[in-house]
Order: C-alpha cells, then structure tokens, then sequence
C-alpha cells in the first residue's frame, strides 16, 4: 500500500520540498568539504615538488642577429680568432703513474678495517699495504711502457703537422690519383691540397674519447663563393644525423670546423674556383680517438 | 644498329663533357685536434620578481659540470661582451660570441610562476651556425635549483657528444674521521660534484662498501652491528635499516643485480668464502660458487646475464666471470700480482678493477672477454673503482701518506683516456665510492 501510494503522489509535491532542500544542501556541503580538503582534488604545491615539468623551446624570432657567417669573417680577422695551430690539447700536464708520491715505508694504508681473520682473507685481500717485491719480473713495466705508448700514441696524433699525418696525406692523394675524380685532383697540387687538410685539421676540434670513433666518419658537402668563403655546408647522411645522436655530434663537430673563422676563407688557390666550387669533406675520426 | 648509335653518343659525350655536376673535390681529413670545446655559459636573465640568486648560481654550476669532464673549455664570463638582460631581449650577437672563440653558446631565462615555484628556462646555440640546438624549460621549486643546474648540463653535455650524461646523481661513500687506530666510519651521501652532502648512519657501528640500487632508493652495504658483520639495505627515503638474510658466517660485498631485485654477495665460514644471490623477495639465497678458494666481489653485467668476481682457485688472485647461476667460469686475467674489486661497466664493454702488482696499486679497466687491458690511474694505494652512470668515467678513492696523521683518503674521478683526473671534495677522509645511476 505504502508503494501504491508513493506512485499516486506527484513528483514534487509540497511534502518533498523540504526533504528535496535539506538533501540539496547536504550534497553542497558534502561536495564543498570534499573540495576544500581531500588532496587529489586540490594538489597542494609542496606535494609534487619532485616532479619536475619540462617543455621544449624553440629557437623562436627574438634572435635578430642571424647573419651570413661570410660577414661576420671579414669583420673578424681570423688571426685574432682562430687559436695558434701550434697549442696542444688541454690536458692535466700529467697523469698520476708518472710521478707517484713516494711511499712512506712504515705506514701502511689502512682503508678497509680488519675485523677478523675472515675478512682479512677475503674482502680486504687488495688493501693490504704495497710491499715491494723484487722477485717478480717487469711484466708489470712492460705493460705501462705499453700504456705509455698507448698515450704517445695519441698525443703523437695530436700533432697537427706530424709525419704521419703528411705520409697520410701522401696516400690519400695517390688513392686519389688512381680514383675516376683523378683529372680533377690533379689540378690541385699536392700542396694545395696538404694546405687545405692542414687549414682544416687546426679547425677540427674533437672531444676524446669518442665511442664508435671507428664509424664515425661524416661527409660534408661544401658549397663554396668565389672569395672561397663557405656559402652552404651540409651533412650528405641527413638520415643518420636525426636518428644517430653519436654521429650527430660527430657531424656537428664537422660543420663547427668548416664554419670556423679560422677556415673561412679556405687555403684555395684562387684561380681554379672550377675546381673547388662544390667539394665534399670527409672527416674521419678513427685514427684520432 | 640504333643502339650502337647511342652508344657512340653516349661515350663521345663522356669525352666532352667532362665536368659534370657529379664529379667534385674530395677531401678526407683524418687529423683534427683533441682540445675541449670552448663553451660561453651566460648568466641567466631573471625577470622581475624571480630569484636573482639563481640566476646567478645556476650557470656556475652547469660551467663547473662541463670543466670538470674535460671536453670542454668554459669561456672566462669576464670575456663576455653581451650581457644577459641583452640576450633575453634581442637573442644572442652570434659575432661577439665568435669574438671571444666561444663555439658554443648556453643562455637561460629564470622566471617566477604564479605558484611561486621557478620555471628555469635555457638554450644552447651553435655559435659559428647561429643555430639553437637545444631548449628546455624545467619548473621546480627554488631549494632544486642546483638539481636543475645538473639536469641542464645533462641536456649540454648529451647535445654535444651524442653520449649520456652523469651530472644529475649521487655518490655514497664512507666518510672517515678520528684517529687511525678507532676510526670512525660513518654512510655519507653527496651530489656528484660533492654538493647536498649528509651523513646517513651516525657512526656508532662500522659500515663498509655501499653499493647503490639501480631503483635508487636503496643502498646495500655491509656493517658491524653488535660486533656480527652482515650485509645490511637502507632506504634512502626513510632511514630504515635491515639485515639481508641469516647467514651462519660472516656476509660481505654486496652488490645489487640490474634490475635491483637480487643482492649477490659473499659469504665466509670456516676460511672459505663463495658467492650467493639473493632475491629480494623470497629472500632465499642461492649459492652460486662451490670451491675450496676465495671467491669474493661479485659484480652483474649490465644484463644481468654474467658475474664478474675475484678468486684466487688458479693460485694467484684473479679475476674470473661466470653465468648467473653459476656455470662457465671464464678466468679474464694472467697478468702478475693481484686483481680485486671488478666492477661491470654500465656500459657493459669494460670492466673495472683494482690491480696490486710490484709495491703499487692501480685503477684499470679489461674488456669482458679479457682482452686490452689498460692502466690508467695509479698511486701510493688506489682501490674501490666504481663507474659513473654512462660508464665513461670512474670514481675511486686514493690514499697518500700525508704529514703526522699518517695519510689522506680523498675521493677522485677519472675519465676512460686516464688523462683527466679530479678530486671531488668531501668534508674529510673518504673512501668506499659508489656512483648511484641518474636520478629518476
């Protein structure tokens, strides 16, 4: 009965109106409490100080400086800019094998205390302190004279203008002698052309310790205004520079030398613009790092 | 009859034209120079009402990050001819940076967010082709500024060898105090450059070797409660400390797996030590090594699939790898002397280790494999290598007699050409690095 008599009233009639307010009220109350105090709802600025939001920006136009790099070269001597080709890499003038400090006999180092016999046996064998033995043979030295070499090596590389580099050279102009370009090639000189490796090699600067030094070569197209100043360089393996971050940085350590101040203009002989007016560079690494 | 026509013309045409488009110069230049990369860090423009502090701070920090890898130059900023407020308005004068040989150009913006947080932004430009190659804009609160300032010199460093980065992560270590007979020997964590530093244990039990987890938020290490040396985990987040198991014996050199879900490790009894792995949630070790020589200095490859660790079963101490469980022990040295504490780069194409041969220690590294083993750091002792997260640098402690106290334990790092070694300062003596992965 009760039921049948709910139906028959009206949707709202005058004994709903009250109860209808009060639930109203009840749920803003509810929603406003909600609001005002539970944490998901209203995030609290100490609460996400971990996270940190970032955005990509964009080169936009407030830079209005954007001039052809030519200009710049003619207002800039390159002799003021361009580091003396004889300076050596920037290193820490020595490593630590080179001039260890001399051993203090009596005191041993004590890094990893010696709790028990057990320990010493086993965790702590190579804190032990250095004794001397005479007894073993120079292996030992063998393989830092090996290691040295190792480094020489690679300061030997450093050199700009060493022997290596012009037998090098010499080869590459020989391959180059022998290659189908070869009528083209030898229209430059062999000294015009050494004048312009080495022109480029003092403006190469290479980060050592580069990996994947072996395959990192990269050729770039040059495009080059008769007072041979750099009109257009670009990188012939576009697709590998977007998707290998190794090689772009190798690309754009390439692109930084040949629009370097100290390479604009080239050491091009002036006369033969035919010749030298679209070139490709390789720069290749391997024999550096 | 046609064909051979063409032919004809086609060859003549050869003879004629010989200068076509396609057939150019050709250089290959093999020789540059190995010098670090002159590199300008600005200060960073602070708008109205944002930190004036930080703008400061943070390009001095992103400079000394940068100086400190040795493949780059930062430019003296007393060189600098255009100054912040002029860069955010106008952008960079690409001739006046070219002027002071900068080749690379960093410039931020700092302004204050309605919510009272910084939105730091920056952006690196290639000088000489007046590009951007890179910006990013971070927002965080004013006491991360300095974490910022990392994660910046991350993005730098990434952009320009197209390798990643150690900047933003951690190093713990043990920081030693008092005389040498009763050290005291307390858990202390740093910033890689040595900044943000606080002690985690109080110093009252001995603690040693602290590896960090790849998930960051534990370290594992060994310590002397109670006079009972066991493996322990501390949580970073809450200071909570625990025991690693029930061992019988002694358990020693703790080492997380890659995935941070097993701790290997040693155990001793009776003189004899061998390697178990533990998984973190059945906590049910697995023992691993079955010898009557020491096996200890377990290490993971990077996946997880080898173990790297020291023995001396062929009579000298050496270094050997094996499958994860177990199988096909490979010995990777023969040289003389002694190996010990291996470390498997992240990398994985280097290991790590420390070599004791003629009265000397080194630091080197070896490929898996055992092949082109290098020294490249040595000293009075040196030990303890452990990688920065990219595995191009190494960080370890070095000791020196020094004056009445008898010597100094300083922490350094050095990168893989073995040129480029620095301290990295700490309150006092330390030693026992491990370099934490980049923080999340």
């Amino acid at each position: 009965m009760a039921a049948a008599t709910a139906y028959d009233q009206p949707p709202f009639s005058p004994h709903m109106k009250l109860p209808l307010a009060v639930s109203l009220l009840f749920h803003i109350f509810v929603f406003l409490f909600s609001v005002a105090t539970l944490p998901y709802i209203s995030p609290r600025v100490e609460d996400d100080s971990d996270l940190i939001p970032v955005e990509i920006i964009r080169e936009d136009e407030r830079t209005t400086d954007k001039k052809p790099v030519q200009s710049e070269v003619k207002r800039q001597p390159p002799q003021q800019i361009e580091k003396p080709p004889e300076k050596m890499p920037d290193r820490p003038p020595q490593m630590t094998a080179k001039t260890p400090p001399k051993p203090v006999a009596p005191a041993p180092p004590d890094a990893v205390p010696l709790p028990s016999k057990e320990e010493k046996t086993a965790e702590t064998k190579a804190a032990q302190p250095p004794k001397p033995d005479k007894k073993k043979p120079f292996l030992i030295q063998d393989n830092q004279q090996d290691q040295q070499d190792e480094f020489k090596s690679l300061l030997k590389n450093l050199m700009p203008d060493q022997p290596a580099a012009q037998e090098n050279s010499q080869a590459q102009d020989k391959a180059a002698e022998s290659s189908p370009l070869a009528r083209f090639a030898q229209q430059m000189s062999g000294s015009e052309m050494d004048s312009l490796r080495s022109q480029l090699s003092r403006c190469w600067k290479l980060m050592s310790g580069a990996r994947n030094a072996e395959n990192l070569a990269v050729d770039i197209k040059l495009f080059i205004n008769p007072d041979r100043t750099i009109r257009d360089a670009q990188v012939a393996d576009s697709l590998r520079y977007y998707a290998d971050s190794h090689y772009r940085a190798a690309a754009d350590s390439a692109l930084r030398a040949v629009r370097n101040p100290g390479c604009n203009p080239l050491d091009l002989p002036p006369n033969k613009y035919e010749m030298w007016k679209v070139m490709t560079v390789t720069f290749d690494p391997r024999e550096m790092l | 009859m046609m064909i051979k026509k063409l032919f004809a013309i086609l060859v003549l045409a050869l003879f004629i034209f010989p200068g076509s488009a396609s057939a150019e110069l050709n250089v290959n230049v093999t020789q540059g120079t190995v010098e670090p990369l002159p590199i300008a860090v600005t200060n960073f423009y602070a708008e109205p009402n944002a930190d004036r502090e930080i703008a400061q701070q943070l390009p001095q920090v992103i400079g000394k990050n940068l100086e400190r890898t040795g493949l780059f130059k930062p430019v003296d900023p007393r060189a600098f001819i255009q100054d912040a407020a002029s860069i955010a308005k106008d952008g960079p004068r690409f001739g006046e940076w070219r002027a002071i040989n900068a080749q690379a150009l960093v410039t931020g913006t700092v302004t204050a967010a309605p919510d009272g947080r910084a939105r730091v932004e920056f952006r690196l430009w290639d000088v000489f082709s007046q590009q951007q190659l890179s910006g990013m804009a971070y927002t965080t609160t004013k006491q991360n500024w300095r974490r910022i300032a990392h994660i910046i010199s991350d993005e730098i460093y990434k952009r320009l060898t197209g390798e990643d980065s150690y900047f933003d992560s951690r190093i713990v270590y043990i920081a030693e105090s008092g005389p040498l007979q009763g050290r005291i020997k307390r858990l202390a964590i740093m910033d890689q450059d040595g900044h943000n530093h606080h002690y985690l244990t109080d110093g009252k039990a001995l603690v040693l070797t602290p590896r960090f987890s790849p998930n960051q938020q534990l370290i594992t290490y060994m310590a002397y409660y109670n006079n009972k040396p066991r493996v322990y985990l501390y949580n970073i987040d809450n200071g909570q400390q625990q025991v690693l198991g029930d061992f019988p014996g002694m358990t020693f050199s703790p080492r997380f797996s890659p995935d941070g879900g097993k701790v290997v490790m040693s155990m001793s009894q009776g003189g004899n030590s061998e390697i178990y792995v533990m998984d973190l949630r059945s906590k049910r070790p697995v023992r691993l090594t079955n010898n009557s020589a020491i096996d200890t200095s377990p290490s993971f490859s990077p996946d997880g699939q080898r173990i790297v660790f020291e023995s001396d079963r062929g009579g000298t101490q050496q270094l050997y790898t094996m499958n994860a469980d177990g199988t096909d022990v490979k010995r990777i040295t023969f040289g003389e002397g002694r190996y010990a504490n291996p470390v498997w780069s992240p990398r994985g194409d280097l290991i790590a280790f420390t070599r004791l041969y003629s009265g000397k220690f080194y630091i080197g590294v070896i490929r898996p494999d055992g092949s082109g083993e290098r020294l490249i750091t040595t000293a009075w002792h040196v030990e303890g290598p452990t990688w920065s997260p990219n595995g191009r640098v190494l960080a370890y402690f070095k000791e020196v007699p020094s004056g009445r106290e008898g010597k100094r334990v300083r922490l350094y790092t050095v990168d893989l050409t073995g040129f480029n070694e620095r301290e990295v300062p700490t309150p006092g003596d330390a030693s026992d690095p491990a370099w934490s992965p980049l923080n999340p």
